[in-house]
């Protein structure tokens, strides 16, 4: 994480400082912690410090934008234990993986107007829905079972937008993510906290 | 211009580096930390939940590990005396006595053991005769030669198993029970190590003493009345 960090303010101490101006388009890259709940806990207890969000926001008013985005968290847990199977048991290692690529539509709100060049910091609310991809892998010694589905799901998020200087954006958010039971597998839901560099227009 | 381009350079390169690291992150391989051949042996046991376990009291078992395959495979019989003298304890410790003349006395039921020479699919029946046709303790319950085992209903499991190389498989099969219209002889309880016999020959006889150990205790429902 350090050298993430020092890339960050590296990328804003170089910059100059503009004029103020209202933002049209704002293109977010973060990098994401995942820490799963619920069914997706049961499966895999672990968090993930394997993600990333790329996400374009276009403002349709100075306080409001509205966006796509697409994510990448990656959960794995090695386990050994004795599990129930169909009129047996079975006894050995497990390695478990699971791949969750949410593709969203998301609109925010900030609580004050994010120009560019300014010094104040905004916070901001936002609720994305769409497709996620998610695939399970289960690895048993040399055995492996994988099952691949398509949910629907949403994500609300709260976070804070720091216009740095010129152009330049950090945003630093949190939210979380639920996708509905699709081919007999989950419902998947885990937190996430992200922190990434924005560039505006 | 320039600190306009200076800008933008530096956002790119911030975000170019941010996807690198991201990407990195996210490539390299998901380390299970499981590395040595035994972190791979499984033990797997099935069971027919309609036999009634408490009720069996004597069994028979030929004095011979079976090679489950097209030929006898690189496995020389090393290991036989072990795995026999394992379950036989085993069985023991569950309260089955072995009964040492079948042929003349028979017994509940028949316990098999055998090593896959190849990567062994295993359906929900199969032949049974080529590997132990052999045994003189078949002349008690006549010829069921043309016969084939079959495994437990398992709701879920497929249509087969698939053992890879070295795998020792155990089964229990109750030839009392034979379905003459069928032609089947029902397999209640089944266990397969799989690739126990693979890797180095340091430590294969703790695996296999610890495989069949484990087999037993995840099928607590062996047990004598």
């Amino acid at each position: 994480m350090r050298p993430l960090v020092a890339i960050l303010l590296l990328a804003v101490l170089v910059t100059a400082a503009p004029a103020q101006l209202a933002r049209d388009y704002t293109g977010v890259l973060s990098y994401s912690i995942a820490m799963p709940t619920g069914d997706t806990n049961e499966f895999i207890s672990n968090s993930s410090f394997r993600g990333l969000e790329i996400e374009g926001r276009r403002f349709i008013k100075p306080n409001l934008s509205w966006s796509l985005s697409w994510q990448w968290n990656t959960f794995n847990e090695a386990t050994s234990g004795t599990f129930e199977i169909p009129n047996g048991h079975i006894t050995g290692n497990q390695h478990r993986i699971l791949y969750s690529w949410p593709f969203l539509a998301k609109a925010h709100y900030y609580f004050g107007e994010p120009t560019m060049g300014s010094k104040t910091a905004v916070p901001f609310v936002g609720l994305g829905a769409g497709a996620y991809w998610v695939r399970e892998t289960l690895e048993f010694g040399v055995l492996a079972v994988e099952e691949t589905n398509w949910h629907f799901g949403f994500s609300p998020e709260a976070g804070i937008l720091i216009p740095t200087v010129g152009t330049n954006d950090l945003v630093l958010s949190a939210g979380y993510h639920y996708a509905f039971e699709s081919g007999g597998r989950g419902p998947h839901s885990y937190w996430t906290i992200k922190l990434g560099v924005g560039y505006s227009s | 211009m320039r600190p306009q381009l200076l800008r933008l350079s530096s956002t790119i390169g911030a975000a170019a580096l941010i996807i690198a690291a991201a990407l990195v992150l996210c490539s390299c391989g998901l380390d299970s930390g499981f590395n040595s051949i035994a972190d791979f042996d499984v033990v797997v046991t099935i069971y027919d939940d309609e036999a009634d376990f408490g009720a069996i009291q004597t069994y028979a078992m030929p004095d011979s590990v079976a090679r489950l395959g097209e030929d006898e495979g690189d496995f020389d019989r090393t290991y036989d005396r072990l795995i026999l003298d394992e379950l036989a304890a085993n069985l023991e410790a569950a309260g089955y006595v072995r009964e040492e003349d079948p042929e003349a006395n028979g017994a509940d039921v028949v316990v098999l053991a055998g090593v896959t020479s190849a990567d062994w699919h295993v359906w929900i029946s199969y032949p049974w005769y080529d590997y132990w046709g052999w045994y003189s303790g078949w002349g008690y319950w006549g010829d069921y030669s043309g016969y084939n085992y079959y495994y437990p209903p398992c709701p879920g499991c497929g249509g087969s198993y698939t053992y890879t190389t070295g795998s020792l498989l155990v089964t229990m099969e109750d030839r009392n029970a034979a379905d003459e219209d069928e032609e089947t002889i029902p397999i209640i309880w089944a266990a397969g190590m799989n690739g126990l016999l693979e890797g180095s020959t340091a430590g294969i006889g703790s695996r296999i003493t610890g495989g069949i150990e484990q087999a037993f205790v995840q099928s607590p429902y062996l047990e004598a009345d």
